[in-house]
């Protein structure tokens, strides 16, 4: 429990980047629509043995080796062969959060839009921008909307 | 969620920010900036005992 809130408290740009390191350096970290990146750095961190990467992953393993059994990894280790592993490797990560990030939440956000009223919504006139600011956030929450 | 002046001054100087917090802050400047406090004073000062009253 504590690990989660600690993980909670950090952006997302900062999970991310922890995420990426990870896989950088074989572990996998699985990626789950409507799952934080949270979620599945504390799966990873509570699994007794670490996850195998599996085949059909679009990010696939970093070391461009055989994806099933991680014994093998350090015979393909990147350090082999670093120009062709280290540069293609932020590009495709990158490209999936992406993807993961435009597909994934359309729910979320159709929910969130049902729940929303006109008196809700920031007019300008004679309303407090930081008020309904935090409607906007509260609302967030409850059609869990990740931040 | 927008709707009004907010929703038009949004989708006219707005749409192309990324960042929540960015287009917060330029709501926020363009609403709650001098402009709107000097509009906002000028009406506080047009207001008179006749209107009130009436």
């Amino acid at each position: 429990m504590f690990i989660r809130d600690i993980l909670n408290n950090l952006s997302k740009d900062r999970l991310k980047e922890i995420r990426d390191y990870l896989c950088e350096n074989r572990v996998y970290i699985r990626k789950e629509a409507r799952k934080s990146i949270a979620d599945g750095l504390l799966g990873a961190i509570h699994k007794p043995t670490p996850l195998k990467w599996p085949a059909d992953d679009p990010t696939n393993d970093p070391t461009n080796g055989p994806t099933n059994d991680p014994t093998n990894g350090p015979t393909n280790d990147p350090t082999n062969d670093p120009t062709l592993a280290l540069p293609l490797l932020p590009t495709t990560t990158q490209a999936t959060d992406q993807l993961a990030l435009q597909g994934s939440f359309g729910r979320e956000i159709t929910n969130l839009a049902k729940l929303y009223t006109d008196e809700v919504k920031y007019s300008s006139e004679q309303d407090n921008f930081d008020f309904k600011f935090k409607i906007f956030q509260n609302y967030c929450l409850r059609a869990s909307v990740p931040k | 969620m927008l709707r009004g002046l907010a929703l038009k001054y949004y989708f006219t100087y707005l749409k192309d920010l990324n960042l929540l917090e960015n287009v917060c802050i330029g709501l926020k400047l363009y609403f709650k900036g001098d402009e709107y406090k000097r509009d906002i004073l000028l009406k506080w000062n047009a207001i008179t005992l006749k209107q009130v009253t009436a």
